[in-house]
């Protein structure tokens, strides 16, 4: 989830804006979405990367050599150029921030609209376009699913599009139904009534 | 013993079959980083200033700063179970209060929740924290007064329901027990009062309730304490939630309430520091830049209503607050001067209001159909008390001046008076109060105007005689004058006078009878004076309650008995 600032978001909207249009023009920018994505993961995935990428300690000049060796022919060139831009300006540590904006972006301009999907078990398919109907109608707009499948929720379904989350699991319910017995529970400890009986 | 099983499990299966799921719709966000009561949260994009969100541990909070990406939020509550990415959810709501008769006479804390262990409160009531003051044409102005009981302010400081008085001093010089003497005065009474406790000692607060209790005040008297151990947060809302309270009985109920604030300086302080870690600009004193209207808005809400009234029809039922039923002239505000109605809707509510009513109703052909209402849910008031903490009583320090400039009047405490013996430790010479005037008692008016020219006087002089000259008779006269007078304004906590006692003693006083006692026997004197009264001459003091005011009829009776009085007080002394 989010962890970036706001000043990172206004400085890597920038590039982000400018990677955008570029890819566009070329008529990439769906498959630059999925490689900044995968970009994400690989830094999740390895530290040392992220590290790497982010430390003031390295020379711009030493790391540019290293994305050339890393990245080169592995991806599109215009991620690498864009890779390459970012070190440059020792923008670097903002690839995550940049990534981010360029998912909302991209969303925004083709009318997409992410829906986090959280169920106990894996999504069937006939539910998947379900589930696609149903956001496309709450938000007129088409739904993006990004599914995790979560054994805490016991049953039913979480979606949570944007700001907005509409909770139907079961665990929530059952939350739910805990308050209003213990809220009735103190109610009629207070309303007097005797529940136990004297004597034996 | 044995439970009941089968009531309580039908009373479970009672409310699992009144359960209706439905899906959980809310906006939510994610909390970035918290820490010192403030959180920042991720998201929340429609959030609005002000509004209530609430955190996944049940704690709530208050949304502060709108930013680009975020929204600042003040934790009202355990900061210390909420960790980052916690789900935050909006409300869409203000913060708001529990109000009513079920809170008279308990201990809650800002948000109405119980602390005296008396168990919930039960009450369909709530009003909002924040709540715009009145404007101009629902007011009138300050004309009834509210008895403190103390003999030094009712006299000389007097305080009109509806007016804002400030109580300042520095520590330890008896600010809150003019607070609450004025609480205990109210006994018997028709003021509902509200005693907020910001930043204070539990202990403190403790004390306070229980000396409330001991004197039968918690009858009538809401205390909400945001205590010292209380984040930030809670002791900045607690005021509002006082003043909040107390609108209920003036706008529901008509009803007369004072709100006393212990202190507006911890509420700075906190303020101060919640504006701090929300990275608000520190301005003088590090208190951001809008302190000063943190104090206004609060005093503002103080307020004496306007008293309504209407020619209605006779079967009209005397608790009608319906506006509507007023019989409206029909030449409306064209009508001659002296049957104009106030507004478009035939209402009476300026001053002179319902001798213009009843002259209306005279001259209607067919008056015996109708009659003067007054509508019961007008003509309530708030008055506040704002207490401030002086450091080494420097007045002029950022927030003292602020409130000084925003109240009606101060009572100014001092350590000197207090540790010479003088208490109420009140400075008479720079006490004062801008508006009480209009509401003061005549009877008492009338001798308060002797009673400062003489102590002025004593303050003069007290300067020369410490130089141990030789006086002249008048200038001793004047000494021994003042020494008694101050005397006679000493009071014991938790022993109000009533306002005829107060006028009678006064009255002794600045007419010279204390002037050949001894210092030490003034106190003395005055109660078997008043004892006196009480129980041979009732009829003067029912009198003076009937009157309202001092005739030079009454002036004589008074004389005379305190006459009598005291040659039978100084006669018995020397027979000793």
């Amino acid at each position: 989830m989010p962890s970036v600032s706001d000043k990172e978001i206004t400085v890597a909207r920038v590039y982000s804006n400018a990677m955008l249009r570029l890819a566009e023009a070329k008529g990439e920018a769906d498959s630059l979405f999925e490689e900044m994505d995968q970009l994400v993961s690989l830094l999740d995935a390895h530290e040392d990367l992220d590290g790497f990428l982010a430390s003031p300690m390295i020379d711009p000049e030493v790391r540019k050599v290293s994305l050339e060796k890393l990245f080169r022919g592995k991806a599109s060139d215009l991620l690498v150029d864009s890779l390459q831009i970012l070190n440059e300006k020792e923008r670097l540590d903002l690839i995550r921030a940049v990534a981010q904006t360029y998912r909302l972006d991209h969303a925004e301009m083709r009318g997409w609209v992410d829906a986090h999907v959280r169920t106990a078990v894996p999504l069937s398919d006939g539910l998947r376009t379900q589930l696609e109907e149903v956001v496309s109608k709450r938000t007129g707009r088409r739904g993006r699913l990004e599914e995790a499948v979560d054994e805490s929720l016991l049953g039913g379904v979480v979606v949570q599009i944007g700001d907005e989350k509409l909770d139907a699991s079961v665990t929530t319910k059952l939350q739910r139904l805990g308050e209003l017995l213990s809220e009735r529970g103190s109610r009629e400890v207070y309303s007097g009534k005797d529940y136990v009986e004297a004597g034996e | 013993m044995k439970i009941k099983v089968d009531e309580i499990s039908s009373v479970i299966a009672e409310e699992i079959q009144q359960y209706r799921s439905e899906v959980d719709v809310a906006e939510v966000g994610k909390v970035l980083e918290v820490g010192d009561g403030i959180a920042r949260v991720y998201g929340l994009k429609n959030a609005m200033a002000l509004e209530r969100v609430d955190f996944q541990n049940g704690a709530s909070g208050q949304v502060f700063n709108l930013e680009e990406n975020s929204v600042g939020v003040v934790i009202l509550g355990d900061y210390l179970g909420i960790k980052e990415g916690d789900e935050v959810r909006r409300s869409g709501e203000l913060l708001s209060v529990p109000c009513g008769d079920a809170m008279v006479g308990r201990v809650v804390d800002p948000l109405g929740r119980p602390l005296d262990g008396k168990g919930a409160i039960e009450t369909p009531h709530r009003r909002p924290l924040e709540f715009k003051a009145p404007g101009i044409a629902e007011r009138q102005p300050v004309n009834q007064p509210l008895q403190t009981g103390l003999k030094a302010i009712d006299s000389m400081i007097p305080i009109g329901r509806g007016q804002r008085e400030l109580i300042i001093g520095d520590r330890k010089t008896g600010k809150t027990a003019i607070a609450l003497d004025t609480i205990v005065n109210q006994k018997g009474g028709d003021v509902i009062c509200i005693y907020v406790a910001v930043g204070q000692k539990e202990s403190t607060v403790a004390g306070v309730v229980d000396k409330l209790t001991e004197t039968g005040a918690m009858d009538y008297t809401i205390v909400v304490s945001a205590s010292a151990s209380e984040p930030a947060p809670l002791q900045y809302i607690a005021p509002y939630a006082g003043a909040a309270m107390a609108e209920y009985f003036m706008y529901q109920d008509g009803r007369a309430t004072v709100c006393i604030y212990d202190d507006l300086s911890k509420q700075a302080h906190a303020y101060r520091q919640l504006s701090l870690l929300l990275r608000r600009p520190p301005g003088r004193e590090a208190y951001p830049g809008d302190v000063f209207y943190l104090h206004s808005r609060l005093l503002e809400r103080s307020v004496k209503l306007r008293d309504e009234y209407a020619v209605v029809p006779k079967e009209t039922p005397e608790d009608c607050v319906d506006r509507n039923v007023a019989h409206k002239h029909p030449e409306g505000l064209k009508a001659p001067k002296e049957h104009r109605p106030d507004d478009i809707h035939g209402l009476y509510h300026r001053p002179g209001g319902f001798d213009r009513g009843t002259a209306w109703l005279e001259s209607l052909p067919d008056k015996d159909r109708y009659r003067l209402h007054r509508f019961p849910d007008s003509g309530g008031s708030l008055t506040a008390l704002p207490i401030i903490e002086t450091l080494e009583g420097e007045v002029a320090a950022y927030i003292p001046t602020n409130v000084i400039s925003i109240t009606d009047g101060q009572i100014y405490l001092e350590p000197d008076l207090f540790f010479a013996g003088v208490r109420p430790a009140v400075n008479v010479g720079i006490s004062v109060s801008r508006v009480g005037g209009n509401a003061q008692r005549k009877a008492m008016k009338k001798i308060a105007g002797s009673l400062r020219l003489d102590l002025a006087a004593f303050r003069e002089l007290e300067a020369f005689a410490q130089l141990g000259t030789d006086l002249d008779v008048a200038t001793q006269r004047q000494l021994d004058r003042g020494r008694r007078i101050v005397e006679l304004l000493k009071q014991p906590q938790y022993q109000p006078y009533n306002v005829n006692d107060q006028v009678i003693s006064i009255f002794a006083g600045t007419k010279g009878y204390l002037d050949d006692l001894a210092e030490n026997r003034v106190l003395e004197f005055e109660t078997a004076l008043l004892q006196h009264v009480r129980e041979r001459h009732a009829e003067v003091l029912k009198e003076l309650d009937e009157k309202d005011a001092l005739t030079d009829d009454l002036a004589e009776k008074i004389t005379k008995i305190v006459e009598e009085f005291k040659v039978s007080f100084t006669g018995s002394e020397n027979t000793e």
